[in-house]
C-alpha cells in the first residue's frame, strides 16, 4: 500500500513537472508570437518632412515648456500611448509620499 | 458546572481554546500571523467555546463527536434537520452556501487572481515554473508520509497540500478528499501559513550563506508584455487546465477570471474582486473557521498528526524551493540569487516579500522582488495543478 502511494506521489510530481513545462512553453510561444507580430506592424521607412514653423509656449500651467518636453520624451521612451498629467507643485511633498510608499511596500509585518 | 462533570477533558480543551483565540488575536494584531484572518478567527474561536461552556442540556449541548455548535452544524445531512438549523444557527447559511460547496475558496481565488500580475511569470516562464515545481516538494513527501503514519489516503493527500502554502487550495482539496476532517486540516493550514512569516527567515539563514543571500539580480528594462498577451495567456491556460483537470475547473476558472478582469481593464469588476469579494470572503473564512474550532470538533485524535504533517510539508517545500534556487545559482555561474526559489512557495505575496527582505538585509541594494513575484505567482499555478492531480489520482469523496 505504502509503496503504491509513493509511486502515486512520484507520478503526481512527474505530471506536475510535465504540465508546468507545457505551461511555460505556451507562455513563451505567446510572448514570441506577439512580439514578432508587433515588430511586423512597425513601419520600416518613416517618411519625414521638415517641421513647419512652430514655437513652443514658454510656460504651460506654470510648468516650463522644456520640462514638459523632457517628461513627455521620458514617458514615451518607457511606455508609449500613456496620458500623463503634469502638474506644478509648490513643494517636494510628493517625493516623500513616493519614498514612504516604496519603502514600506516590502514591510512583511504590515 | 455540568460541562466539567460530564466531559472534563472537553471543558479543559474549551478553556485552552478560549485562551488560544486571544493569543491568535494578539499575534494577528502584532503582525506575526495574518491579521485579516486571525482577528475574526481568534474571536470566533473564543466566543464559540465560551458560549457552549455552560449551556443547559435542554439547548442540545454538543457532545464529543457531535460537530454542532451554537452557531452552525457543519456535517448535518438530514434534509429536515438542515432546514431547521438553517433557521436557527445564524452562520449556517454562510457555511452551507459557501463552505460546503467550496465557493468561499473560489471567491478568495477570484480576489487573489485580480491581484496577480502574470507579467512577472511571462518575462521568465521557465525559471519561474521550475522554482515553483521545486517548491512543491513538501506536498510530494508528506502525502506518502501521512499514509505511513496511518491516515486514510484522501486525508493524507489533503493534508499534504498544506505544502503548497495556499489556504483556499487546502480548503478545496480537503473538501474534495477528506470532508470529514476538513475543519482541522484547514485550521492547521491557516495557522501554519504564519510560519512563512516567522519561520522562513531562520530557514534561509540556516541554508543560504550571507554573501549568497545578497547576490544582486540584473535590473531589467521595462516589460514589453502587453495586457493583450497576458489575456491570451490567461484564456489559453484556463481552457487547457480545465480540459486536463475538470475536477479543479472551478478553481482554475476563479483564479484566471480574476487575472482576466485585471488585464481587460474592467476597473469596476477589478475593484469588486480585489476589495469587496476578497475581503468579504476572507472575513467569513476566518470567522467560520474560528467558530468551527469548538473543542468537541477540534479534539480529534488525528489533529496532532495533522499538526506534525503540516509543519513538515511547509518546511520541506521551502527547502525544495531553495534547492531549486541553488540549481539556478550554479547554472548561471553563481550569478543567481537562490532566495528567489523560496518564493516558489505560493503564499502570495508573503514568500516573495520574505525573500526580498532577507536579501536586502544582506545587501541593501539587492532587489530580487520582480523575480520572486514571478516564481511566487507560478507557485499559485503549480499548487492548483498539483491539487488537481492529487484529486484526480486519489479520487474525490462523494458527498
Amino acid at each position: 500500500m505504502l509503496q503504491q502511494v509513493i509511486m502515486k506521489s512520484l507520478y503526481a510530481y512527474f505530471l506536475l513537472a510535465v504540465i508546468s513545462l507545457f505551461v511555460a512553453v505556451v507562455i513563451k510561444v505567446i510572448v514570441v508570437f506577439f512580439n514578432r507580430a508587433a515588430e511586423k506592424n512597425v513601419p520600416r521607412d518613416i517618411e519625414t518632412s521638415p517641421a513647419g514653423p512652430y514655437s513652443l509656449p514658454t510656460m504651460t500651467y506654470g510648468v516650463p515648456a522644456h520640462h514638459v518636453a523632457a517628461i513627455v520624451a521620458a514617458v514615451h521612451y518607457v511606455t508609449s500611448g500613456r496620458i500623463v498629467r503634469i502638474d506644478g507643485g509648490d513643494d517636494h511633498n510628493w517625493t516623500s509620499i513616493g519614498r514612504s510608499q516604496h519603502l514600506s511596500s516590502h514591510d512583511t509585518r504590515r | 458546572m455540568s460541562s466539567f462533570h460530564n466531559q472534563p477533558d472537553i471543558a479543559i480543551a474549551r478553556i485552552f481554546l478560549i485562551g488560544l483565540g486571544c493569543v491568535l488575536i494578539y499575534l494577528g494584531h502584532k503582525g506575526v500571523l495574518e491579521p485579516l484572518l486571525m482577528v475574526p478567527m481568534g474571536l470566533g474561536m473564543s466566543a464559540v467555546n465560551a458560549g457552549v461552556m455552560f449551556v443547559p442540556s435542554s439547548m442540545n449541548l454538543p457532545q464529543q463527536g457531535d460537530k454542532g455548535t451554537l452557531f452552525l452544524n457543519p456535517l448535518i445531512s438530514e434534509g429536515e434537520k438542515l432546514i431547521y438549523i438553517l433557521q436557527v444557527d445564524y452562520l449556517q447559511p454562510i457555511y452551507i452556501f459557501t463552505f460546503s460547496n467550496g465557493l468561499i475558496a473560489c471567491l478568495v481565488f477570484m480576489g487573489i487572481g485580480s491581484l496577480l500580475d502574470v507579467g512577472y511569470v511571462m518575462r521568465r516562464p521557465f525559471e519561474s515554473m521550475f522554482l515553483a515545481v521545486c517548491a512543491e516538494l513538501g506536498t510530494i513527501v508528506v502525502y506518502p508520509l501521512g499514509v505511513a503514519i496511518g491516515l486514510p489516503e484522501g486525508a493524507a493527500a489533503a493534508t499534504s497540500t498544506i505544502g503548497g502554502a495556499d489556504g483556499p487550495m487546502v480548503l478545496f482539496s480537503s473538501l474534495m478528499l477528506a470532508p470529514d476532517i476538513f475543519v482541522p486540516i484547514t485550521v492547521v493550514a491557516y495557522l501554519y501559513l504564519g510560519l512563512t512569516y516567522g519561520g522562513y527567515p531562520y530557514l534561509i539563514k540556516l541554508l543560504v550563506p550571507k554573501h549568497i543571500r545578497g547576490i544582486p539580480m540584473p535590473i531589467e528594462r521595462a516589460s514589453n508584455i502587453t495586457p493583450g498577451q497576458k489575456m491570451v495567456f490567461t484564456i489559453i491556460s484556463c481552457i487547457l487546465l480545465c480540459l486536463l483537470f475538470p475536477v479543479a475547473a472551478p478553481l482554475f476558472l476563479s483564479v484566471f477570471l480574476g487575472v482576466l478582469v485585471r488585464e481587460a481593464g474592467l476597473k469596476d469588476f477589478h475593484n469588486l474582486f480585489s476589495n469587496t469579494i476578497l475581503y468579504g470572503a476572507t472575513f467569513f473564512l476566518g470567522l467560520v473557521l474560528g467558530i468551527l474550532c469548538e473543542a468537541a470538533t477540534i479534539m480529534n485524535p488525528v489533529v496532532f498528526q495533522l499538526l506534525i504533517l503540516g509543519v513538515t510539508a511547509l518546511t520541506i517545500s521551502a527547502i525544495g524551493g531553495i534547492l531549486g534556487g541553488y540549481v539556478l545559482y550554479f547554472y548561471y555561474g553563481k550569478q543567481y540569487n537562490p532566495l528567489i526559489g523560496l518564493a516558489g512557495v505560493s503564499c502570495v505575496p508573503t514568500c516573495a516579500k520574505v525573500a526580498q527582505k532577507s536579501a536586502a538585509e544582506s545587501n541593501p541594494e539587492c532587489m530580487i522582488l520582480p523575480q520572486s513575484l514571478g516564481s511566487n505567482i507560478s507557485g499559485v499555478i503549480t499548487t492548483a495543478i498539483l491539487a488537481a492531480v492529487l484529486i484526480a489520482l486519489v479520487g474525490p469523496v462523494k458527498g
